[in-house]
């Protein structure tokens, strides 16, 4: 192959976008979480 | 206050559903709504397929990934499956590949056909299979750096 | 035949597990939580160092170990609300009707988050962050159906046709969720076929198994937390209006 072809511009998958569906997910799942504290059953005053 | 039974409706909930799910599965959907067509499909249309917006499906075909020389437009064939023989279509495309995208690798692409049996898409993806490995020893990131047709990943025509 | 039984048994503890953390004290529900934390931390520790890249991706595969149990959670959630609309209608009770508003909303926030999470994965490994193929665009539709179901809900102000109406609806809309699991086997689409044990590295099976665990000690606590919430709903519904109760002492 190539080289010319191997340089040929791709989109490069990398940790980019590794980290940011991590990040999503990890402040998805805290938010969710909050929200449901946010909503917990409280005994009428 | 007792809640009320309901039977009638769980029954009809249950045959709506049931029937939808049925027409869904047994009935010729697939055939009418299809994600791709394969080249060989594509063809055998004629006339018909020219100038509509489609897509095309198949495999890209050995040794026929070409660059022009300003590189910006990209042109391979696309084939319904990795026999030498088997029906092709030049595809031309302007867009950046994905990085998998090399010989013998499943694609779909979106655009154009014409009278001139060329291809012209827009929109160019690479469809993987459901093949995970880690590379072999001595691969290295080969991710990166190869267009070669050593590939564990095809495109399945139905 | 040991498939069989690993369900069966799989469900049974699932649901036995479900059923103590609604009945139990809260510091069940906190120490599965704690649980699910421990399992999140170490399960990105063999998602993203131990687990090697793949192949032909690299390290984008890596996104496969949030994304699928993210969908494996949100399936898992609208067949829980399958069944507890069906057992409704069938044989009424507030805590089917509570299980099957909390399954909605739980597999609605896993369904949305594993769809983006897709979406991120495809953009460098289909080229694409979306396309109109069968399997995102039955799994967007499920997202649609939801959260239509759950906006049915607060729009019926009386408890009892809530839950009768939200379960009829909760049965048809179910109808996508074969849907969605056959759809690559049943059409042509952009999406791959499911995975098996023998399709994937070993220690990428690894790494998806201790995700997909934390998952589902995180659904566990979700769904149960949500439960709650409902019951409480529905028993203030219920209870007498407070000039009744003052009148009554």
């Amino acid at each position: 192959m190539t080289p010319l072809l191997a340089e040929a511009g791709r989109i490069q998958g990398g940790w980019s976008y590794v980290w940011t569906a991590y990040g999503l997910t990890w402040s998805a799942l805290a938010l969710y979480a909050l929200s449901l504290w946010l909503r917990r059953p409280r005994k009428e005053p | 206050m007792a809640l009320k039974r309901t039977t009638w409706l769980a029954v009809a909930a249950l045959l709506i559903a049931g029937g939808a799910l049925a027409f869904i599965a047994l009935g010729d959907l697939g055939s009418n709504l299809v994600y791709y067509w394969t080249p060989a499909e594509m063809l055998d249309a004629g006339s018909k397929a020219y100038g509509a917006t489609i897509r095309l499906g198949g495999v890209v075909q050995r040794g026929t990934i070409a660059w022009d020389s300003g590189h910006t437009e990209l042109t391979f064939r696309v084939a319904n499956d990795m026999t030498p023989t088997a029906k092709n279509v030049l595809v031309r495309v302007r867009e950046t590949p994905p990085q998998m995208f090399r010989e013998g690798i499943g694609v779909v692409v979106e655009g154009t056909f014409d009278k001139s049996q060329v291809f012209t898409s827009n929109r160019l993806m690479v469809n993987h299979s459901n093949e995970y490995r880690p590379p072999k020893p001595g691969e290295g990131d080969r991710w990166k750096n190869t267009l070669s047709s050593d590939t564990t990943s095809s495109a399945r025509p139905k | 035949m040991t498939h069989a039984l690993f369900t069966v048994v799989g469900v049974a503890v699932v649901g036995g597990g479900l059923y103590a953390l609604v009945r139990g004290p809260a510091s069940w529900r906190a120490g599965v939580a704690v649980l699910a934390l421990v399992l999140l931390v170490s399960g990105a520790w063999y998602g993203l160092v131990q687990a090697p890249p793949d192949r032909e991706m690299g390290n984008v595969q890596r996104i496969m170990y949030v994304h699928v149990p993210a969908q494996w959670m949100a399936l898992m959630a609208v067949t829980l609300n399958f069944l507890c609309s069906v057992a409704y209608l069938f044989r009424p009770s507030w805590p089917k009707d509570a299980l099957a508003e909390a399954s909605a909303e739980v597999g609605l926030f896993f369904g949305a988050v594993g769809l983006v999470l897709g979406s991120i994965w495809g953009k460098p490994t289909w080229g694409v962050y979306w396309s109109w193929d069968p399997r995102l665009t039955s799994e967007a539709i499920l997202l649609v159906a939801y959260a239509g179901y759950l906006a049915l809900r607060r729009f019926i102000d009386d408890a009892e046709r809530r839950a009768v109406w939200s379960a009829v609806v909760g049965i048809i809309i179910a109808v996508d969720i074969p849907i969605i699991w056959f759809s690559v086997r049943w059409w042509r689409s952009l999406h791959q076929m499911q995975s098996s044990p023998s399709t994937v590295d070993p220690d990428m099976v690894r790494a998806l198994r201790w995700n997909a665990f934390a998952f589902l000690a995180l659904w566990l606590v979700f769904l149960s937390t949500r439960y709650l919430i409902a019951r409480a709903r529905t028993e203030r519904e219920m209870a007498p209006p407070p000039m009744v109760a003052e009148a009554a002492t």
